[in-house]
């Protein structure tokens, strides 16, 4: 393609190949495979239909194949705004430039600052907040099939999944090595995984993101788009779907690992002192996780996603959490630790730092 | 518990602060530093990144030569605190991690000193008298140079008490000690382990080229010399661990490198003509300089290390380069003549580089990334100025500017007391440039140097690492290459002001990925093409070349394949479809089609890894199903493929083709070639089949499609549907609105 062409052909995830014309366009073709591309075609369709929520990239049009009653998307046309490219590189930017920056500085002069420094990132993720609440409200009213209450086999099923991963984990764990200390561990990640199975839950199943987190967020003047919808086509049929907490606490998750990969950079530099650090991440994650939550509870507060009360449907987003870190660490156990020693370890330490703090509005 | 580093190779991984005790902190309020503000001042030096401190001369002495004229082998300057205070600092060094490195003076004393006295009260040939080197001429070793041109016309002085004439390579009130007489040697070894029992990491052996004396040689590198060396260095390996000599040998690098000996003599030594030819390279704006010089560099023993430095105590020295070098530099750094002194410039590293940031950052990314431990001199972190009126070299000697306050900070002393005046311009005065300003500027000189301490100490290949020099075609280029181990770090700068290209030949580093070490960002891996990179004015880079990264995302690999096979399609895109031939071809475009299945498309997918596993081969490619779409702007083939030895439905592509017509001398063939499948030809006419994404045409062909609804189908059957969706008014239309240059196809 001639390099002054208004066409761009650009890598995407995988085993995508993503055209963007003037940054107005995306013709997105699945290289690979058809799943990914029906769940976002679906949630698309459904969002440009509706017509009420504007933040993601509104379908134009699709090409798909057709074998008898089986229909295969092979490629998606989107109207895109223009935009500064993904959250996920945004947010692990700033907080690596802030933590550099911080670790040259006396941390008392930092910490008089950090309504200040943050404030910019923060109102952002504030406003990443309130739009996913108008997402999942959205979603909720176009749902073709409409929506249904969570009940308890639900929780039964969340709460399962999650004290599978936990027993795995620990199974393989206490292989691997010295087991004393993972007894407390255990015993904490029980309880809470119980709390929020045998609680009481009154949100909804409805349609969602289905594998919400950082990168799948384009920051777009001050603003968002979501893109990349996940969500299975089985979801929208009648009865199926999950709770919107899913992709809250999939944001929850992410925002951790920006503030761990952050982290992690500004160490490796080896500029000013690594408890100073670690205190100043935490403290990044902990305002952006509330005003995450805040900006959600604003849009969403009493239209019946979650119950009530946010407050009261958290123990449910952090059984979700939970079982996301869980799974990471079986991933990071199952791979060769050996060319990456030390991991498990953070992984762990993490999961204590989770149980530690909760999560907090 | 300290945070010492333990490797018996630790001084090669050392990043040194060379200072002068009496300029760093004063706490006694006396107007000099002391040992107590040193101690105090530490967590400054630690967090600076440093992990060694030379101190400068701190013993009793007339301060003739600034401490060089020691009175009093064994103990402190009374202005500088007590050996209490010596030890205490020790150990608060050691335990931030900071290893200390005193000097050793033994080519001269004070003319003050109790052995000199002695000696020139006591009888002629006596054991006393011959602890110094006396002569009833001043004729004797004829041709030896006067290193103090300035002020020395001789290196003999006569002595009225004692009635003859002593030898002296340096000022005439530092008598040389004669070390053809086994005494002194056995007295200078005493002290020697004086101060390594004191608990001091390691000696830096001042003016040791000149300690012994034979007639008819230059007296200067002499066997005797290093035969004391070796001495020595027995005795420290024999009663110490983890202990350091450093020479100090004003030579050039064949001569220095004997005083490494076998790896008997120093561990240390300094390289004194790579820093006069890294300020001539940047003059110069030419790299040859100090390539040069690195190439005349001799290999040294494992275990040794060299020590080089930008700026120090004395006069940019310019004794290691020739008469006409010497004179660029004066025009280039000195136009003052009041600047001069000695074979030297005595300014300090900012003022020489005339204040210029990216100057001063250039300099030091090669101090940093050079053969060798960097010594960085005090105050320079922070771009210190000097005073040129002072006198003698105390015109970079003066007070640490810590903050605005009185004194710069460095002393509550009424401003008369102080042993020197700060600096106090308007440009590199204390209020201006001082250590609580730039501690809350992220950006300032000091972050900027925490920073690039903080940076080199993340790869030992700075250290440790050999060196290798690329030779790119652009001579303002310098770039070079560390390696240690498996790493691999790759250093360019740019010696002009101006913004510069380079063309670096990495073919050995194919497929690597340059991450720029500073900010951390990856750049596009090294290809089959000479690296391209462009340079700011006096920019740098330092790269570590790794395997470990993934490509940046935005990366599009954008090379021409070589290997493409070439179609004959006799019948054009008919060609694809054997069964609508008429029988008769057939069979020879079923041939064409099995050779793109086979041959063509496994090439192109593998290159994709739209199917596979990176590293995983993608096999045979089953054909499933196949579309000639014609529209307004030309014919495509979309297709949908699957990998035959994978049952999985991710194994399944879509691909759409299209063709440009043409050689590869056209423009547009050669821009579609990184796209392409394989070449084709019809007849007479060749051209490239190629991936149909790369053509505007084509997308636009697509968007035209959705909008109007409607399919296509495949001789199998299938039919690919087109759709409009939703309420979006963005068909065709939308595309319109772009300036479309158009796309090939």
């Amino acid at each position: 393609m001639p390099a002054n062409a208004p066409w761009q052909v650009v890598p995407g995830d995988e085993d995508t190949t993503v055209v963007l014309v003037e940054q107005v366009l995306r013709l997105k073709v699945r290289r690979g495979g058809a799943t990914s591309l029906a769940a976002e075609l679906g949630i698309s369709r459904l969002l440009t239909e509706q017509g009420v929520f504007l933040h993601f990239p509104r379908l134009i049009g699709a090409l798909e194949l057709v074998d008898g009653d089986h229909r295969s998307p092979l490629l998606v046309a989107e109207q895109l705004s223009a935009h500064q490219g993904d959250a996920w590189r945004y947010v692990t930017h700033y907080l690596q430039r802030f933590l550099e920056d911080a670790q040259l500085r006396p941390l008392e002069e930092t910490q008089q600052m950090l309504e200040q420094l943050h404030g910019a990132n923060e109102a952002w993720v504030h406003t990443l907040g309130r739009r996913t609440g108008e997402l999942h409200l959205a979603l909720a009213a176009a749902a073709p099939w409409g929506v249904r209450p969570v009940d308890a086999a639900d929780l039964r099923r969340w709460s399962a999944a999650t004290r599978g991963h936990a027993a795995a984990a620990l199974a393989q764990l206490r292989a691997a090595g010295p087991a004393e200390q993972l007894d407390g561990l255990e015993r904490r990640l029980l309880q809470r995984i119980d709390a929020a199975g045998n609680g009481r839950f009154e949100g909804l199943i409805a349609p969602c993101h289905g594998g919400y987190h950082l990168g799948r967020v384009l920051v777009a003047q001050n603003d968002v788009i979501i893109t990349d919808f996940q969500q299975h086509p089985a979801a929208l049929q009648p009865g199926a779907g999950d709770t919107p907490l899913r992709d809250v606490a999939g944001m929850l998750c992410s925002l951790e690992r920006a503030a761990q990969r952050s982290l992690q950079a500004a160490l490796e530099l080896g500029l000013g002192q690594p408890p100073t650090a670690r205190l100043l991440a935490l403290e990044w994650l902990h305002r952006s996780r509330g005003a995450l939550l805040r900006g959600y509870v604003e849009v969403t507060a009493d239209h019946g996603l979650y119950g009530p009360t946010l407050q009261q449907a958290l123990p449910v987003a952090e059984l979700f959490v939970l079982e996301t870190m869980l799974r990471e660490l079986r991933d990071e156990l199952a791979a060769d630790v050996g060319q990456h020693p030390g991991r498990v370890e953070q992984r762990i330490a993490r999961l204590r730092q989770q149980l530690e703090s909760g999560v907090q509005p | 518990m300290d945070l010492i580093n333990r490797d018996p190779l630790w001084y090669q991984d050392a990043v040194v602060y060379q200072l002068h005790v009496k300029a760093f902190k004063d706490t006694s309020g006396d107007g000099v530093g002391d040992f107590v503000g040193l101690r105090e001042s530490l967590d400054y030096l630690a967090d600076l990144g440093i992990n060694t401190l030379w101190l400068l001369p701190f013993y009793p002495s007339p301060m003739r030569d600034d401490g060089y004229d020691v009175a009093d082998y064994r103990g402190i300057h009374p202005g500088y605190g007590t050996r209490s205070d010596f030890r205490r600092f020790v150990r608060q060094a050691h335990r931030r991690g900071i290893r200390i490195i005193t000097e050793l003076v033994i080519n001269h004393t004070s003319d003050q000193h109790p052995w000199f006295q002695a000696s020139r009260h006591a009888p002629r040939g006596s054991a006393k008298r011959n602890y110094y080197v006396w002569s009833d001429s001043d004729k004797r070793y004829a041709g030896t140079r006067i290193i103090f041109n300035d002020t020395e016309t001789s290196n003999w002085a006569w002595d009225p008490v004692a009635r003859q004439y002593y030898w002296h390579r340096f000022f005439s009130h530092q008598p040389d000690l004669n070390f053809a007489n086994p005494s002194v040697v056995k007295a200078i070894i005493r002290v020697m382990r004086f101060w390594l029992d004191m608990g001091v990491d390691g000696l830096r052996l001042d003016a040791i080229p000149y300690l012994c004396e034979r007639e008819g040689s230059s007296n200067e590198n002499l066997p005797e010399t290093h035969a004391v060396l070796r001495h020595m260095r027995a005795v420290v390996d024999a009663h110490y661990e983890q202990r350091v000599l450093l020479a100090e040998a004003n030579q050039w690098p064949e001569d220095v490198r004997e005083y490494f000996g076998d790896g008997d003599e120093c561990h240390m030594a300094y390289h004194f003509p790579l820093m006069p030819r890294m300020y001539m390279a940047l003059a110069q704006e030419d790299r040859y300089p100090v390539v040069e010089i690195l190439e005349q560099t001799p290999a040294i023993p494992d275990a040794c290390q060299w020590a080089i430095f930008l700026r120090n105590h004395d006069e940019l020295t310019l004794e290691m380069v020739t008469d006409e070098e010497r004179d660029y530099m004066y025009q280039s750094y000195a136009s003052d003549p009041r600047t001069r002194i000695n074979v030297g410039i005595r300014r300090r590293l900012a003022p020489l580089l005339d204040n210029d940031p990216d100057r001063i950052k250039l300099l030091n990314s090669l101090l940093l990334s050079m053969p060798g431990s960097p010594i960085l001199y005090y105050g320079d972190e922070i771009g210190m100025g000097d005073n040129i009126f002072l006198g003698d070299r105390n015109a970079v000697r003066t007070p640490m500017q810590w903050s605005p306050e009185r004194n710069a900070g460095f002393s509550r002393a009424d401003p008369q007391k102080l042993y020197l005046p700060p600096i106090m311009d308007p440009v590199y005065g204390y209020e201006a440039v001082n250590v609580e300003a730039q501690s809350r500027d992220g950006y300032s000189a000091l972050n900027w140097t925490r920073r690039i301490i903080a940076v080199r100490k993340t790869s030992r290949a700075f250290s440790r690492g050999s060196l290798s020099l690329l030779a790119p075609g652009n001579r303002h280029i310098l770039a070079y290459l560390r390696e240690y181990q498996d790493e691999v770090i790759l250093c360019v700068a740019n010696l002009a002001r101006t913004a510069q290209p380079v063309e670096l030949d990495l073919a050995r580093f194919r497929g690597m990925v340059p991450v720029e070490m500073m900010g951390r960002s990856a750049f596009p891996p090294v290809g089959d093409l000479p690296y391209l990179l462009t340079l700011s004015g006096h920019g740098f880079f330092w790269f570590r070349l790794t395997e470990q990264v993934e490509v940046p995302e935005w990366h599009v690999e954008a090379l021409p394949r070589t290997d493409l096979v070439t179609l004959v399609l006799r019948d054009g895109w008919q060609t694809f479809l054997p069964e609508r031939l008429p029988q008769a071809r057939r069979a020879t475009a079923a041939a064409v089609v099995r050779t793109f299945a086979s041959r063509a498309l496994p090439a192109f997918l593998q290159a994709r890894q739209w199917l596979t596993e990176p590293d995983a081969s993608t096999g045979r490619i089953a054909i499933e199903r196949r579309i000639l779409w014609q529209t307004e702007s030309g014919t495509y083939l979309l297709l949908w493929v699957r990998r035959l030895d994978a049952s999985k439905p991710s194994a399944r592509c879509f691909l759409a083709l299209a063709i440009a017509w043409g050689s590869d001398r056209e423009p547009r063939v050669r821009e579609l070639l990184p796209a392409a499948v394989s070449r084709v030809r019809e007849h007479a006419r060749v051209g490239v089949l190629y991936d149909a994404f790369h053509d505007g045409d084509f997308c636009l062909a697509l968007l035209d499609a959705m909008a109007r609804g409607g399919n296509v189908q495949d001789p199998g059957g299938s039919v690919a549907v087109f759709q409009h969706c939703g309420r979006a008014t963005a068909d065709r239309g939308v595309a319109r609105q772009c300036p479309l240059a158009g796309g090939a196809g």
